[in-house]
C-alpha cells in the first residue's frame, strides 16, 4: 500500500471515529440524563 | 607538562562548547523569557528552557545512560508514565459540567481535530514519514500530554520539537485565534447570545466519567492509558468523597510530574537532536495545525446553526482546541468586546473539554494505525 493510500486511510477512519466516539458519548449523556429523570428522582437534588 | 596542561583545559565543557550549543542556550532563554516576562505556560517553559540549557552544556552528558536527564526521560516518557499522570491530574481539575449540560458541543470537540488531520498531510508532502507525521498532526489537538504520548510511541526522535512547538503554540492561543475567528465569523454571528446552560445534577457528573473511560476505551483501546487515567481523576472529584486524593492529583502530584516532565523533553533538545530543518518544519506545520483545528470548530459550529433552532454562537467551535481554559477564555473576551453583556465563558468550555477527549481518540487512532 502506498504512503498516500495509507494516510487516506488513517484520516477516512481517523477523523470518522473521532466524530463516531464523540458522537456516541453525547448520545449517552442524554440517555444518561433521560434514564436518571426516569428512575433517579429530581435531578437537581442529584 | 604541556601534554597535562592540554588534558586538563580538553576536560574543560568550554573547549568543546559548539555554535550549536550557543544557539540552543539562545532557544532555552526565549523559553524562560517567554515563561518569565510573558507568562506563557511558565509551568512547562521553566524547566524546559533550563532543560535545554543544561543540556547543551558540553560534557555533562546528562542525556548519556543513567544520567539524570535520561533517567526522568527513559521512566517517565519512554515507559509512557508521566502523560498519563498529568491526564489524572487533568480530570480533577476538570468539570465537565457544560459539556453534560450542553452535549452537542462534543461534536464541536471532534470538528476541532480538522487541523489534526491537514497537518498530518501537510507533514507527508513535506516528506515526513506516517508515524513522523502522526506526531506532528496531533499538535493540532492543543494537548501537550497527549503530543508527547504519541511522539514518544511513533516518533520519539521528534519529541523535543513536537512537545515545545504544542506548549509554544498553546501559549501563543489568545495571538493565533482572535484573527481566525474575525476572518470566519460575522459581527452577527459574534453577538448571538446563548441561553444560560441547564443545571447538572451530581448524579449525571458521577456517571460522566465512568460512561467516557468504558465508552472511548471500548472503541479506541490505544487511547486507554491516557482516557482511563483522565476519567479516573475526574471521578476523584466527582465522587466527592476522596478530596485528599484529588487535591494530590491536581496539586502535589501534577506538581512533581511537571517538574519531570519540562526537564526530561528539555532533555531531548541538544543541539545534534534539534538544530535540524525537521525541526523547523515541525514548527511550521504546529501552526498549521492549529490554525486549521480552530477552523474546524467554527465551521462546525456554523454549520450546526442552519440546522438547528437554537443557534450557538459559532466562536464556541474556536474553543474546540483544547487549552484549556485559555481557549475558552479567548472566546469569552471576544464575545464580551461585541457585546459586554454576552458570557460565553461557560458555553465555551464544553467544546473546550471537549476537545481532550477528541484529541485522545485521535491520538489513540493514530497509534493504533500508524505504529
Amino acid at each position: 500500500m502506498s504512503v498516500w493510500a495509507k494516510a487516506m486511510e488513517i484520516f477516512t477512519f481517523g477523523f470518522s471515529s473521532v466524530f463516531f466516539v464523540l458522537g456516541a458519548l453525547s448520545l449517552s449523556v442524554i440517555i444518561t440524563r433521560v434514564l436518571i429523570n426516569k428512575f433517579g428522582g429530581n435531578p437537581k437534588k442529584g | 607538562m604541556v601534554d597535562a596542561l592540554f588534558n586538563f583545559i580538553n576536560s574543560m565543557g568550554v573547549y568543546h562548547l559548539t555554535v550549536g550549543n550557543l544557539i540552543m542556550w539562545a532557544i532555552s532563554f526565549g523559553l524562560m523569557f517567554l515563561a518569565i516576562r510573558k507568562g506563557y505556560e511558565p509551568l512547562l517553559l521553566i524547566p524546559i528552557g533550563f532543560g535545554v540549557f543544561i543540556v547543551n552544556l558540553p560534557l555533562t552528558n546528562l542525556m548519556e545512560n543513567h544520567q539524570i536527564l535520561h533517567i526522568f526521560y527513559h521512566y517517565g516518557l519512554e515507559w509512557e508514565l508521566i502523560p498519563p499522570i498529568i491526564f489524572l491530574g487533568l480530570g480533577a481539575m476538570t468539570d465537565f459540567g457544560p459539556v453534560i449540560a450542553n452535549p452537542k458541543t462534543l461534536l464541536l470537540g471532534a470538528a476541532a481535530q480538522f487541523g489534526v488531520y491537514i497537518a498530518f498531510f501537510f507533514a507527508l508532502g513535506l516528506g515526513f514519514t506516517i508515524p513522523e507525521a502522526c506526531s506532528i498532526g496531533i499538535i493540532g489537538g492543543a494537548d501537550g500530554p497527549t503530543t508527547i504520548f504519541t511522539t514518544v510511541a511513533l516518533a520519539p526522535h521528534l519529541l523535543g520539537a513536537t512537545a515545545v512547538a504544542a506548549y509554544s503554540y498553546m501559549a501563543l492561543v489568545p495571538v493565533i485565534q482572535p484573527p481566525l475567528i474575525k476572518m470566519m465569523t460575522t459581527k452577527k454571528e459574534r453577538l448571538i447570545r446563548m441561553k444560560q446552560l441547564r443545571p447538572v445534577s451530581k448524579r449525571q457528573k458521577i456517571i460522566f466519567p465512568l460512561v467516557t473511560c468504558g465508552l472511548v476505551c471500548l472503541f479506541v483501546p490505544a487511547s486507554a492509558a491516557l482516557m482511563a487515567m483522565f476519567m479516573l481523576g475526574n471521578f476523584f472529584r466527582e465522587s466527592g468523597v476522596v478530596e485528599r486524593l484529588s487535591g494530590t492529583a491536581q496539586n502535589e502530584l501534577m506538581n512533581i510530574v511537571t517538574i519531570f516532565l519540562g526537564i526530561a523533553v528539555g532533555g531531548t533538545m541538544s543541539a545534534e537532536a534539534f538544530l535540524n530543518p525537521k525541526a523547523l518544519m515541525v514548527f511550521a506545520m504546529g501552526l498549521v495545525a492549529f490554525s486549521f483545528s480552530t477552523i474546524g470548530g467554527l465551521l462546525l459550529a456554523k454549520l450546526m446553526n442552519v440546522f438547528s433552532k437554537e443557534k450557538i454562537n459559532p466562536m464556541i467551535g474556536a474553543a474546540g482546541v483544547s487549552a484549556v481554559p485559555m481557549a475558552a477564555r479567548v472566546v469569552q473576551k471576544m464575545g464580551a468586546a461585541e457585546d459586554p453583556r454576552n458570557f460565553l465563558l461557560m458555553h465555551a468550555m464544553g467544546p473546550n473539554v471537549a476537545g481532550v477527549i477528541g484529541t485522545v481518540v485521535a491520538a489513540g487512532i493514530f497509534l493504533t494505525m500508524a505504529q
